[in-house]
This record gives structure tokens, sequence and C-alpha cells, in this order.
């Protein structure tokens, strides 16, 4: 069997170096990008081959909206947003060329919600949710899954945990997940 | 919890089909498996003959499980029964057996172990749904109601035992690949593969595989349904 690749874009180091770690003992090559860094399409150039993307995407600040200047809050949830979404874009070629290709998002889901002072981040999750589901629908036939890895920010999961799970949906078994939220913790919606 | 193998786990339906792939997917990674069933089951280090709706039955089934093997660390509930039928030909009879054997199958299973489980602080049990149950579709009323029950059941479970370190949690498959699903099955029609992202049915293994990724996880996860479904519900 060829040596698998993947790509790992994190948002919080403890949680990007246990990923490595279990992905590497999994058997893939292991590449971080930055999402300050290089652009990603020379990230994934740089790699060659590419069979699973795991980015994480991050938390837009908190502020109570009616005090917000509606640009800066803008800009705030495209600063966040665009970086996965053109990290995505750049990786689906490569991926298309795998005999089984993996995206999986680190997102809140509709956790963040919950919370006062969070429309930006929950602006971002949304789409996040959206972009998986949508992507799974569109990739799934060039035999790509996508899935998104949920944790809720106010409680956040120990960095194994979410190593556990994405190790699971980037894993050779896991062809039958299909635009699924997996959700670590005790919280979150079944399935809206 | 981190389990130190070897473990034992219990899986009901052990004798066919899913309950049997994943009772050898146990095996496999090193868990010591007692199978649950009807029927016997095969490649088990420790087969009962039990009907799942006996509740006394499989309480009896579980002491004796500890006994021999050791304390019961995971339990998976595998058994169950699947018809397809229009509503109006669920008869009283048929309603019953589909809830009694699918809900009150899962729900002895569950009381059988959830209080040793407690009493140590430590085991996952992991409950097979349905992606039906979460969805529901045409001709499954039945049987979507008693999967639809065990997520309820699952999550209300969790959230009673979760504080003391016990994991419970549900696979909810979606059509899969197994001899439940008859060869002319509207689920193995063109006409419903071509609708899936993947465009085939879910592998018997790949629902092994959420349900030891599961068991794995320990308590990492609570309450929560992982549904293998090639993207049938998304």
């Amino acid at each position: 069997m060829t040596t698998r690749t993947a790509l790992v874009q994190g948002t919080d180091d403890a949680v990007t170096e246990a990923l490595v770690r279990r992905l590497t003992a999994d058997g893939f090559r292991v590449t971080v990008t930055d999402p300050a860094g290089e652009e990603p399409d020379a990230a994934v150039a740089a790699i060659g081959s590419l069979d699973a993307l795991v980015c994480a995407v991050g938390q837009p600040p908190h502020a109570p909206f009616p005090d917000a200047n509606p640009q800066e809050w803008f800009h705030g949830v495209m600063a966040t947003l665009t970086p996965a979404f053109r990290l995505v874009r750049a990786s689906v070629p490569a991926l298309r060329e795998s005999a089984a290709g993996r995206i999986v998002l680190l997102g809140s889901g509709w956790s963040t919600g919950d919370r006062p002072g969070a429309t930006a981040a929950s602006a971002v999750h949304g789409a996040v949710v959206a972009l998986t589901k949508t992507l799974a629908r569109d990739l799934g036939p060039d035999g790509i899954t996508v899935n998104e890895v949920v944790c809720d920010d106010a409680e956040p999961p120990a960095p194994d945990a979410v190593a556990v799970a994405v190790s699971y949906l980037c894993g050779p078994t896991a062809g039958a997940m299909v635009g699924q939220l997996l959700t670590l913790g005790c919280s979150g919606v079944l399935r809206p | 919890m981190s389990l130190t193998h070897p473990a034992v786990a219990v899986v009901t339906g052990a004798a066919s089909g899913l309950g049997a792939g994943i009772a050898a997917a146990l095996t496999e990674r090193g868990w010591r498996v007692a199978g649950l069933d009807l029927r016997p089951s095969p490649s088990v280090d420790l087969g009962l003959e039990v009907d799942v709706t006996d509740a006394a039955a499989v309480d009896a089934c579980v002491a004796r499980v500890e006994e021999e093997l050791g304390p019961v660390d995971a339990l998976v509930t595998a058994a169950g029964i699947y018809e397809m039928l229009p509503v109006e030909d669920v008869d009283d009879a048929r309603w019953e057996r589909m809830l009694t054997v699918n809900l009150s199958g899962t729900a002895n299973a569950c009381a059988a172990v959830v209080g040793r489980m407690a009493g140590r602080s430590r085991g996952s049990i992991v409950t097979i749904s349905s992606d039906l149950g979460v969805g529901g579709s045409e001709g499954d009323v039945h049987y979507a109601a008693s999967k639809g029950a065990i997520v309820g059941f699952t999550r209300a479970l969790a959230a009673d035992v979760g504080p003391v370190g016990v994991a419970v949690n549900s696979v909810a498959p979606g059509a899969a690949d197994t001899p439940l699903l008859e060869e002319r099955s509207p689920w193995r029609a063109e006409e419903f593969l071509s609708t899936l992202p993947v465009r085939r049915l879910v592998r018997p293994d790949e629902i092994a595989a959420a349900v030891l990724f599961l068991l794995e996880a320990g308590t990492a996860l609570q309450g929560q349904v992982v549904s293998p479904n090639a993207g049938a519900t998304i």
C-alpha cells in the first residue's frame, strides 16, 4: 500500500499536535499548513498527491452585534471562514485523484448560537455546516467524503478526542460517513 | 475511560448480520466477546442463547458473562428486526412485535449492564438505531418508530449515566448490504442508489468501524448519534 498523505490546517496548537501524532500513527504522511502562511494552491502543490484534508475553522471576535460596525463584523466573519474555503477549493483536484479522498472540517456546529455576543461566530459556523453538507453531496460521486467534527467552543474537548474522531473519519472504513456532523461532548442537535 | 485490553464486550444479535460483524470486529481488536442471540453466535468467546425481550433472562446472561469473562466494559445492542409495510397493514401484533424486539430488547440489555457499569464508573454502550429512526421513510412506520425510540432512549440514558462515567451513544446506519435487506428490496434498486452521494449501500464493516470508534473514544462523546449512511440523510 502506498503511503497516504494528509494536509492539516489547525487553529489550536495542541489539537494540531494531537492530529499529527494520530494521523502519523495511522500511516499518513502529514503536512501542516498555516492559514497565515503560504497560498493554499502552493501548499497543496508542494505535497503532490493528497488523500485527506483536515481543516480547522476558528472563532471570530465575540462582540454584541448592536454595537458592531457592520463592515468590521463582516470582515471578522470572512477572515475566519475564507481561509478554510480556499484551502478546500485548492485541495479538491488532488483529492479527486485519491482512491478514498477525505475532507474533515473542525468547527463549532450550531453550538455558538446558544451564546451571547456570538453573531459572527454563528455566521461562520453555520456556513461551515452548510459547506460540509453541500460539499458532501457534490464530491461524493468523486469518492471524496466530507464531514465535520463539531466541538463546542465553550467546552473544548481534549485534543486526543478530536484526533480520535478525525482518525476515524479519515480511515478506510469511514467511506459511508457522508455529510455528517460528528459532535464531541454531550451537546448538539441531532441533524438540523 | 481508557480500556485496558482484553476488555469484555456483550453484543446482542451476534448470531448474524450486523451483530456478527460487530462481534468479529471486536474480537479482531482484542476484546473478549459474549454474544447474546436467539440462535447460536459463531466465533465468540461465550455464546448465550436468549430472547432479548425477556428482561430477566438477559440479566441472568449478563451475570453469567461477568462470572465467566469478567466485568462487562461494553455493550452493543445489535439485535433487531426489520420489515417494510404500509401503515394500514401494520396491525397491533406487528406493531407490538417491532417495538418489543427493537426497543424493549435494547432497553433490557442496557438495564442488565448499566447498573454494573455505573457501579464501576466505567463502561460504554452503543445502541444500534437507524438512519430511518431520525429521518423516517415511506413504508417504514413501525420500524422507524422503534428506531427513533432507541435514539431518544440513548440520549436520555446518556444524560442519566454520563455524569458517573458511562458513555452511551448510538450508531444509526443507513441501508446496509446485509441479509436483513432482501434481494428485491427497494433499497437495493438503482433508483435509490443513484440518490446516494457515494452511489452504494453501506458495508457492514463500516458499521462495525463506527461502533469501534465510539467504544474506543471512551466518554469523549455522550448521547451522540453517528450515522454511516452513504449520504442518504445529510
